[in-house]
């Protein structure tokens, strides 16, 4: 199975809002949509979703048309959207439905994802102290974390093939960010498509293999993030040490990116020259607690990318 | 339109439907509807009812002189009286008229003075009380009234009618004009209307006016509910927005029609309870609905007349729908109705002008307008069916253009749906609502090509 979409453009008026996006899915995993706020990132998964008509461009499933209402998709919207005055059971019912998933199913799938998100109280409402069940919950009484649990519910109960998170991490506390990211390795080990859109890098490089960057609409960096990674090469530097070593970067003319008590992290021009720099530190005992060269993060190359064309407009 | 464009409406239909027969609202508003239509007609019936007849009216009236300056015996009217009056005492009056008026307003405060006179040309029944006594207005009208029925009785009696001879003379005269049509040498049929005809279609116009709105507000407001809160999202990935209007328009339609039934219905009861409270054979609706009209009320012109004002409600309330797709929040909801309600009131003064027309000169080349123009027909052509004032033809026609404008407003819906569905911000205006379905247009095209 494979995703592939097309030269994706969307206009509002004159302002082009995803200009000629591409790219595809050729294996199970997850997939990242990265970029500032209003980069075209929703926009984007609307279009793929069909929600939004597009100026340009297609999307094929399997090399045949995607069309998300014929298929078994599941999406987590960035903001919450549920009725704030119908039954909590009923909404998911409801979602299901749409999906033509049978009720009886629905219900056991229902009951399951409540026990796992932890949030049957609020579907299957308890019995009080008379025996009498207390009135169910309502969407507008929950808090945005569990309003977050009740959708990501409703994109699972389908058991899709394909499923958006758009920001999924978003407004979630400790304990239900680790809930949810075992949920997603959960679908990633069963060989789902996905496809995630988020602003912390971290658990972007935690998921996903692939990514695009959007800025203002237009794709600014595609590809594997290992590869991505590795043609940056090794060139930040991170060095701890209890004497002053300010002289020895001023010697070898290294950038300082940021300085923290007792630690640098450098930029370097190459592996060689850390090399050299470490063996002048060595050959004058300079004592060296740490010494790390690695490759960029997702967040540094995100901020050269997205921040060098920044500063350009 | 694509077939598959209206796929799962049925869901959206049963869970908008059901989740509405839920809501705590709707149902305060059905049981309230359905509680005020019982108590209409027996309430009606004891308000309207004389208390003469009734016979058991504690009235404040003690006595009553009668001063009869007609030819026609006292006896007879004050007997009818004294059947309906247990207990007010009926006395001829013996003493000139000012003596008892003076009596009246200083000793008996509590008695009447009813003064009949009839010169051959016109009667007159005059009725004097003290003005610091028990007695109330209300109760010299009711006094009154008994007092005309009674001497109108004794007229009779006295010229020698006889209670058969008075039924016939009671029968209902109804008028009915022709035009000669010179070509085809024949009498043309009068189609004009009768006052009662008239307040008959104008009381159906004024019930379907009131459903349509009802329905076509909780079908914008539903989809402004979907919007602003975001649930359409995920709606959309499961539908297309045309199955959400189809959906959310029936399913509206519905409820609005089960409420009415339930006010039927209620008034099914109300007549029943009015019929075994007052004892009278005929029940509400017949007493206020001429032979003519009860003729025409069978099931299947009721059938038709519901059909026709069905698929006019979902004319507007799939307008209704739109109007709501071009707002985003739900302070808006007034705001995107005024088309709607420019639309409705246009439609429904075409009506009213069209049967007042059809009163004064019957079938004309306006009122056939009004019968097929889709934004009256829907208000006046259940009322003119069931006064039997429309032709077949017209009411195929009429039926038929209905039945395209539901079409091409789904078109239209289903074209301008998917940019207004999730569209943020400020009102679209109409300019641009046709803007985006030239371009809608234009999009299909490419896409073909």
């Amino acid at each position: 199975m494979s995703l592939e979409v097309k030269n994706l453009t969307k206009k509002y008026g004159e302002k082009v809002v995803v200009d000629n996006l591409s790219f595809s899915i050729r294996e199970p995993g997850v997939y990242a949509l990265l970029g500032t706020n209003g980069a075209g990132k929703t926009t984007s998964i609307r279009m793929i979703l069909d929600m939004l008509t597009r100026d340009a461009g297609e999307v094929l499933w399997n090399g045949t048309v995607f069309r998300a209402s014929e298929m078994n998709v599941g999406y987590l919207a960035e903001e919450r959207g549920l009725y704030p005055k119908y039954s909590l059971l009923d909404q998911l019912i409801y979602f299901a439905s749409l999906k033509k998933v049978p009720k009886k199913l629905a219900m056991e799938r229902i009951k399951y994802w409540a026990g796992r998100l932890q949030v049957e109280e609020y579907i299957f409402p308890p019995k009080n102290a008379k025996g009498k069940t207390v009135k169910a919950n309502k969407a507008d009484q929950l808090s945005k974390g569990n309003q977050q649990k009740i959708q990501l519910m409703a994109a699972l109960l389908s058991e899709p093939e394909l499923l958006i998170l758009d920001e999924p991490l978003s407004g979630l506390d400790p304990v239900n960010t680790d809930l949810f990211k075992g949920i997603i390795r959960e679908e990633i080990a069963m060989n789902k498509y996905l496809i995630m859109s988020s602003h912390q890098m971290p658990t972007i490089e935690e998921f996903c293999s692939d990514i695009t960057i959007l800025n203002r609409g237009k794709a600014v960096l595609q590809g594997n993030l290992n590869e991505i990674k590795k043609s940056y090469g090794r060139v930040n530097l991170f060095v701890k040490s209890d004497s002053d070593i300010e002289t020895y970067i001023e010697k070898f003319g290294l950038t300082v990116v940021n300085k923290l008590p007792g630690e640098y992290h450098l930029k370097v021009t190459d592996e060689g020259q850390a090399r050299q720099f470490l063996a002048s530190m060595i050959a004058d005992s300079v004592p060296v607690v740490k010494f790390e060269l690695r490759e960029p993060s997702l967040h540094e190359i995100f901020v050269e990318k997205v921040g060098t064309d920044d500063e350009k407009e | 339109m694509k077939k598959n464009s209206c796929r799962g409406w049925k869901d959206v239909f049963s869970f908008t439907l059901t989740q509405t027969l839920k809501s705590k609202p709707y149902l305060i508003a059905m049981a309230i509807m359905f509680v005020f239509s019982v108590i209409s007609m027996p309430l009606l019936s004891l308000i309207t009812k004389n208390p003469a007849e009734a016979g058991d009216v504690k009235s404040n009236i003690t006595k009553a002189y009668v001063s009869n300056q007609t030819p026609y015996t006292e006896l007879a009217v004050s007997a009818e009286l004294a059947a309906g009056y247990e207990g007010i005492v009926i006395e001829s009056l013996t003493e000139s008229e000012e003596v008892v008026t003076k009596r009246l307003a200083e000793e008996e405060v509590s008695a009447v003075l009813i003064s009949i006179t009839d010169n051959g040309m016109q009667a007159n029944i005059r009725l004097l009380k003290s003005p610091e006594g028990p007695v109330k207005n209300y109760e010299l009208q009711t006094l009154g009234e008994s007092v005309q029925r009674a001497y109108q009785k004794a007229k009779m009696t006295a010229l020698g009618v006889t209670e058969e001879q008075l039924a016939y003379l009671s029968v209902q005269v109804l008028p009915s004009a022709g035009v000669i049509d010179t070509k085809a040498a024949e009498v043309v049929e009068d189609t004009s209307i009768t006052m009662g005809e008239y307040w008959f279609i104008y009381g159906l116009m004024f019930v379907i006016i009131m459903v349509s709105i009802l329905s076509s507000t909780q079908v914008a407001s539903s989809v402004v509910v979907e919007k602003s809160f975001k649930v359409l999202e995920y709606i959309l990935i499961s539908v297309r927005p045309l199955a959400i209007i189809v959906g959310k328009v029936l399913a509206m339609l519905v409820a609005t029609l089960l409420q009415m039934l339930m006010l039927v219905l209620g008034l099914v009861v109300s007549n029943k309870i009015s019929v075994g409270i007052t004892g009278e054979e005929n029940n509400v609706l017949a007493q206020y609905l001429s032979p003519e009209i009860m003729s025409n009320l069978n099931p299947g012109n009721v059938i038709i007349g519901l059909v026709v004002a069905g698929i006019g409600m979902v004319l507007y309330a799939t307008l209704a729908g739109l109007c709501g797709a071009t707002v985003s929040r739900m302070e808006e909801v007034n705001e995107c109705l005024t088309v709607l309600t420019v639309a409705t009131l246009v439609g429904f003064y075409i009506g009213m002008m069209a049967a007042d027309g059809m009163m004064a000169s019957g079938t004309t080349t306006f009122s056939t307008f009004a019968l097929l123009f889709p934004l009256s027909s829907a208000f006046l052509l259940p009322g003119a069916l069931l006064v039997g004032k429309v032709d077949l033809w017209i009411l195929l026609l009429s039926v038929l253009i209905l039945i395209i404008s539901v079409m091409a407003m789904f078109a239209f819906v289903a074209k301008v749906y998917e940019s207004l569905i999730l569209h943020n911000g400020k009102r679209i205006r109409m300019k641009e609502l046709l803007t985006i379905f030239k371009n809608s247009g234009k999009e299909a095209s490419a896409e073909n090509e």
